[in-house]
């Protein structure tokens, strides 16, 4: 999905353009990249940190290349339903 | 450094704000800016304040300490936290350097060395600016 831009052509000058709706889901995808982040910093043990971070990332690549703003929404849902769970198993050990 | 100074205003705010990925440069004048404007306010609110306890006054002096800060050292710690950052090669890096242009990084990378700067800045923020909220 970070790479509509790149699937896009528009006819001016070769320059791509998000629609609104694309640009709030790009901005949706990552603010949660953001909130894994900012969860997994309390986390003591460096390996298992950056663990989890490169996994979140490599998710969210692997689905770099949809169109589909409903295939997308949803997959950014499924992320924020595993953040919840992070938090919550976050909570359990601390 | 737009997406630095908002990511700055976020931690002052508690608000989180998009990141500007219009043009995210390895700059820190933008920063430097910020930084220092807030600065300025936290000395100019070091005052001594009287607090008086039941019958007893009791007068407390607090002095809101900041360490300063200089442009150079802003710019040579964000250089390190760029180098630091695994995806860069450290010779393609100068303060001109775009990070998506020039140093072929994603937006999730963006958001990573964003991130990074805010824990690298993160305790200066919190010792002066949180101070002046209350």
């Amino acid at each position: 999905m970070k790479s509509i831009a790149k699937n896009l052509k528009y006819k001016d000058m070769g320059k791509k353009f998000l629609t609104l709706k694309q640009f709030m889901l790009r901005q949706d995808v990552l603010k949660l990249y953001r909130d894994v982040y900012r969860m997994t910093r309390s986390i003591a043990d460096q390996r298992q940190k950056n663990e989890i971070r490169s996994w979140a990332a490599s998710e969210i690549r692997t689905h770099r290349n949809h169109q589909d703003e409903v295939t997308i929404r949803g997959l950014i849902i499924h992320g924020q339903r595993m953040l919840k769970d992070l938090e919550k198993s976050l909570k359990v050990t601390t | 450094m737009r997406a630095l100074s908002k990511t700055l205003r976020f931690v002052s705010a508690t608000a989180p704000n998009l990141v500007s990925k219009a043009a995210p440069k390895v700059l820190a004048t933008g920063f430097q800016h910020c930084l220092l404007s807030q600065l300025a306010s936290v000395q100019n609110q070091l005052t001594c304040c009287q607090v008086k306890i039941n019958q007893r006054s009791v007068q407390q002096r607090t002095y809101a300490g900041a360490t300063k800060l200089t442009l150079p050292e802003i710019q040579e710690r964000v250089m390190n936290v760029c180098k630091a950052y695994d995806k860069i090669t450290a010779d393609k890096l100068t303060l001109e350097s775009h990070f998506m242009n020039d140093l072929g990084l994603d937006s999730l990378d963006h958001v990573e060395v964003i991130m990074a700067m805010e824990d690298e800045f993160g305790e200066f923020l919190k010792t002066n600016l949180l101070k002046r909220l209350g």
